[in-house]
């Protein structure tokens, strides 16, 4: 991020005494930054890697009418939704933290640019993790969906489920990553975090539940999500029905958007404690 | 005197032997109990047709099973499982994979009739199986077994899948491939940036 910095002053952001709409710098850095220097690549590269074997596997399952073509869709799109929001969580959490670590968030805070205009920038920059994770899945779900009506409904999850999603825990993994004080605190608790936001949908006794389990999952953006697309995908369930799965993920974009945002005024070098 | 004593004896002893030998045991007396009440049941017989098929992996195979009744009563109702045994391997496969429905209720047949059951199952693996079905009173212990349908289930193997192929093999490729690049251009450019920076020190060093 060091190299906002002279772009900051290039642009006419530096010695400026009002603060500047700087996040669109920030966030171009960025960008540029986690796309050019292999991060990004390497963790689009494992992702696509695995969505192929898994995509190969269903697709090879629903061959032989082991799998329908509803639920191959359904694994690709819910494991798209899971991986690419762990991707983006992963840049996400690394953001601020990682300049902590790196002794580069000093240089970034000197800058005339406001603190929350650097992190909205590093918000968009993670969040473009998600993106490049729905462009490689789009295809795999169009292949496999096999019939018009499965690809939108595939298409339309990845998008509205999958994107609001991923935008709540990038969200989640900045403000986490502005109050750890290591690199390695922000990535374990936000790993922490979205294994426990995952893991009750999947828990046989919250899925069988029928009293406490439907609040857990609608309650918890993660589970809403991928069960939005078991119930979309697998089940044929109809779209005016999943309204309560969508309202938990996109409260939770907001909410955790408005929190890493706040958390900006607070930003701190670290060194001192 | 003593000589006939002893005889009379062995004699009394090889009687006794004959006669414990001769006594009914616990076990045949058990196994007698449930047969009682059963005579219904022995009047059924369960058929499975064909009972030689062959069907490629993933097809559905349709076993037409007939439970009969050659009493002169009406049988009760009834319960029919559905069962398969994997011949090459010696051993039982999981009957809920081929099929979600692994019994079915038969209702009364009356003397002398039948009832056809569709049985559609599909293989989820290649070789030779056995199927055979087996009908129960629930309130009984007794059953009926059919004979045994042999179904040899060809491997069917594609390379392509659904058209899956070209992209889980060229997704991987091209990101791959740009990733390749990035690192190798990255190393290259700080080759470059080592050399143009010894360049410059050793010019530097010489100029003073």
């Amino acid at each position: 991020m060091t190299a906002a910095v002279p772009e900051a002053r290039r642009t006419g952001l530096a010695g400026n005494t009002r603060p500047t709409v700087g996040w669109p710098v920030v966030a171009r850095h960025e960008i540029g930054q986690l796309w050019s220097d292999g991060k990004g690549l390497s963790i689009l590269f494992g992702f696509t890697l695995l969505l192929s074997i898994l995509g190969y596997l269903a697709s090879a399952d629903a061959g032989i009418n082991l799998l329908d073509a509803r639920e191959s869709v359904g694994l690709i799109v819910t494991v798209s939704i899971a991986l690419g929001t762990l991707g983006a969580m992963v840049v996400s959490a690394d953001a601020i933290s990682g300049e902590r670590e790196r002794d580069t968030l000093e240089a970034l805070l000197v800058t005339p640019v406001p603190r929350r205009h650097i992190v909205v920038g590093k918000l968009l920059a993670a969040t473009t993790v998600w993106v490049a994770t729905l462009l490689v899945a789009l295809p795999f779900a169009v292949v496999m969906a096999g019939g018009p009506g499965v690809t939108r409904d595939a298409v339309t999850v990845l998008l509205v489920s999958g994107s609001l999603s991923a935008a709540a825990l990038t969200a989640l993994g900045l403000a986490i990553s502005s109050l750890a004080w290591s690199n390695r605190t922000s990535l374990a608790i936000s790993l922490a975090v979205l294994l426990a936001l995952a893991a009750p949908s999947q828990l046989p006794a919250v899925r069988s539940s029928t009293t406490l389990g439907p609040i857990l999952i609608k309650l918890n953006p993660v589970s809403a999500s991928l069960r939005l697309a078991e119930n979309v995908l697998v089940r044929q369930e109809p779209w005016a029905d999943q309204i309560a799965f969508v309202i938990s993920p996109a409260v939770a974009a907001v909410v955790f958007t408005l929190v890493a945002i706040r958390l900006a005024r607070r930003l701190e070098l670290g060194g001192s404690r | 005197m003593r000589r006939r004593a002893g005889s009379l004896l062995w004699v009394l002893l090889c009687v006794a032997v004959l006669l414990l030998l001769a006594l009914p045991g616990r076990t045949s007396a058990t196994t007698a109990v449930p047969q009682q009440g059963d005579t219904t049941l022995g009047d059924v017989t369960v058929v499975v047709e064909p009972m030689s098929s062959s069907v490629v992996l993933g097809d559905d195979l349709a076993l037409q099973i007939t439970v009969a009744n050659g009493g002169a009563a009406a049988t009760d109702p009834m319960v029919l499982h559905l069962d398969i045994l994997d011949r090459n391997n010696e051993g039982s496969v999981d009957p809920e994979d081929w099929t979600s429905t692994l019994t079915r209720p038969i209702a009364e047949i009356p003397a002398g009739g039948s009832t056809n059951v569709s049985w559609t199952v599909q293989p989820i693996s290649a070789g030779t199986f056995i199927a055979y079905a087996v009908v129960v009173k629930p309130s009984g212990t007794g059953l009926t077994a059919s004979n045994l349908a042999e179904v040899m289930v060809e491997d069917r193997r594609s390379l392509n899948p659904g058209n899956i192929l070209p992209l889980a093999i060229g997704a991987p490729l091209v990101v791959g491939g740009a990733l390749a690049l990035q690192l190798g251009l990255g190393r290259r450019s700080g080759r470059d940036g080592r050399r143009t920076v010894g360049v410059e020190g050793s010019t530097g060093g010489s100029s003073t």
